[in-house]
Parts: C-alpha cells; structure tokens; sequence
C-alpha cells in the first residue's frame, strides 16, 4: 500500500516532488509504477519520443555551446519535433486549404472549415481591434492562431505532446508578439511620435522616472501572455496525470472509474481551452498591436479639436 | 421560425466576442502587475550580485516595479472607463 510505506511519506511532507514520489511507491507496490512514471513523462520534455507500436526513440542529444556567459543546449527534444511537426501540418493544412479555395468560388469541405476560421480571425479579432489597417497584419496574426491552436491540439492526441507547455515555446511566441506590437506602432505613429508616447506625456523633468515605467509596461504584456498559455496548457495535462495517479495512489481496480469519468471532463475542457487559449493570445495580441495604432489616431483628433 | 432564432444567435454570438474584446485588458492586467514586481525584483537581485550591493538594487528594484505596475494598471482600467463614458 502507498501509505505504508514511510519512506514515500517522508519524501512528500519533506516537500519533495510529490509526483515522483508517487511514482516509485507504485513501483514499490507493483508494475504500475512503471506506467504513471511514462504517464508523467508525457507531460514534461524529454529526450525520448514515443511511436506507436515502435517503442521509444532516443532523439539526438548535442552538447551545450556556451556563447558570452550563456548555456545555449540545441538538443532536439520531444517538444521541439512536435513544434516542427505542427509547424509542417500547418504548412501543408494552408497549402491545401488554398488550392482547394482558389478551384471553387464556393468553398466546400475542408477549404470552407479553414475559410471559418480564417473569416472569424479578420471579421472578429483583426478589424474590431486595429481598425481597417489591421487587415495587413492578418497573416501574422493568422500564423500565430493555427500554430498555437495545432500545438495545442497535438497534446490532445495519442503519443502526442504539447509544445505550448513548454515555457521556451510560448516565450518565443510573445517575444515575436512583442516585436509585432512595437513594429505596428512605430509603422502607423512614426519613430518620434512613438518615442513622445513614452513619455506618458508628462513634463521633462519627470521624464527619467516615466519612460522606465512605460518601458517595463512594454515588456510586461509580452510577458503575460506567455505566462497565461504555458500556465494554461500544462495546467490541464497536470490534472489529468494527477487523476489518473489516484488509480496508483489507490492501488484497486474499483476506483478507476471515477478518474476516468474525471479525466474524460477535463479532455473535453481541454479541447475547448486550445481553442480558447489560441484565440486569446491572438485576441490579446491583435488588441496591443491595436492601442499602439489607436494611439497615432486619438492624437490627431486631439489636434484637429485644438485648432 | 428559423429565421429569427438565427438572427438572434448570431447577435449573442457577436455580443459574446464583443464582450471579449472590451474584458481583454483586464485579462492581462493582473498578470501584468505581478509581472514588472517580478521581473523587477529578479533585476535587482541581479543587479545588486554583480554591483555587491547587497540589498538596495533589489529594494529599489521591487519599489519601482510596484509603482510601475500599479501605473499601468491604472492606465490600463481608466481606459476602459473611458471607453465606457464614451457609449453612453
């Protein structure tokens, strides 16, 4: 039994991994351990990729480089081949979805389910929040929504992992996120006017206090949306391996049911929080891209009134 | 009656976006203000090991990034309250 063994009980009130813990009391207690620890892996990165009926693959694994001061390790993990695998679906998905749009004037099929999308990213996130300039960012914006949206969904399938639970993915994401939005506001303010807003508009003599403040308010958006879709995609596979660890923590066949029941709820919340997570970092995105560009537009009607 | 029903779903349904649109700031701005005490703090920290300086960067540092992210996140809600004002 898990509890009676005193060893794992120390490890868990002595704060240590609780997970692992678990794990090799059920290798204590029997075969199973085996299983939850291959079920914990499936959340984290590793080293290891997983096939259907061909066992576990070791990926290649180079030594760091080390460039000023910084560890730089560009070993291929299982999060960077499913980032690479979703980056050639989507790929192949838009080439697709093109050509078939492009024979019909009246998309049908698979062309029409990605023209939905498509319409819904232009008509409901782009033009709402940046205005009908919005429209020449659409293609990042787009980019961004279905490589998040298929990154999220592939965690979902079988031998699949999530990229976007990886906090380096999503970090990647907001960095290009962060350069869009400056990039869309000086394109639509201009250099200086974009400087002048750093300002907070305040007098000089503030300004070495202010443009700090404005600066870190810059970096700090980027920063939240990575910390919502990392937080938000190996939140849910958490759960889902830690209900299916009370069948393990348990040990008996009867209690299975019920984490199964549990488990299938949270798959189905899941499903719906990739698509809603997709949609909000796009959302989010499009909105900052917007207030920069809304920015340029508020001022010049402030100096039409002036005059 | 098909067609009224449709209409309908489609107001809720834009209604439902729309509300989205104006809650997105506020998603963030949480998040936000957590973030530049955080990221402030970790500056300072880092700032006060290479300056040996120990405690006063990362004193400085957490006071500034508090004022900083209450400073945005009051920019953050007077927008929206502005924005507010506006449709009424």
């Amino acid at each position: 039994m898990y509890f009676n063994n005193p060893d794992t009980i120390s490890t868990i009130i002595s704060g240590h991994d609780t997970l692992h813990a678990v794990a090799q009391s059920g290798a204590h207690g029997g075969g199973g351990g085996n299983l939850f620890t291959g079920l914990l892996h499936h959340v984290y990165d590793s080293n290891e990729l997983d096939l259907p009926f061909l066992g576990k693959i070791e990926l290649p694994h180079f030594q760091p480089i080390h460039v000023g001061g910084l560890t730089l390790d560009f070993s291929i993990t299982k999060h960077v081949v499913f980032l690479w695998v979703a980056a050639v679906i989507l790929i192949v998905f838009a080439i697709v979805a093109a050509q078939k749009n492009k024979k019909n004037p009246i998309p049908k099929g698979f062309g029409n389910l990605v023209e939905v999308f498509v319409l819904f990213i232009r008509d409901e996130v782009a033009v709402p929040n940046m205005g009908p300039g919005g429209v020449k960012y659409l293609p990042y914006l787009l980019t961004t929504f279905f490589f998040i949206l298929i990154m999220n969904l592939s965690g979902l399938v079988p031998y699949g992992a999530t990229a976007t639970g990886n906090i380096s993915v999503t970090a990647g994401l907001a960095i290009i996120a962060f350069f869009m939005i400056q990039i869309s506001a000086i394109r639509s303010q201009g250099l200086g006017h974009y400087l002048k807003h750093l300002t907070g508009g305040v007098h000089w003599a503030l300004w070495p206090i202010m443009i700090p403040i404005e600066v870190l308010g810059l970096f700090t958006k980027p920063f939240a949306l990575m910390v919502r879709l990392f937080a938000n995609m190996i939140g849910g596979h958490i759960v889902i391996v830690s209900l299916i660890g009370l069948i393990f923590i348990f040990q008996s066949w009867f209690i299975a049911p019920v984490p199964i029941i549990f488990v299938l709820g949270i798959n189905m919340l899941e499903l719906f929080v990739a698509f809603l997570q997709a949609y909000i970092f796009t959302m989010l995105t499009s909105l900052f891209m917007g207030l920069g560009m809304q920015a340029a537009h508020e001022d010049g009607e402030q100096h039409e009134h002036g005059h | 009656m098909p067609g009224p029903q449709i209409e309908k779903d489609e107001d809720k349904k834009s209604s439902y976006f729309s509300s989205m649109r104006k809650a997105g700031p506020l998603f963030g701005s949480g998040v936000q203000l957590a973030a530049s005490v955080v990221i402030m703090f970790f500056l300072g920290k880092w700032a006060d090991s290479e300056l040996d300086t120990k405690p006063w960067m990362m004193l400085i540092g957490i006071f500034f990034g508090t004022t900083a992210g209450l400073y945005n996140f009051f920019k953050t809600v007077n927008r929206i309250e502005k924005g507010n004002n506006e449709l009424k």
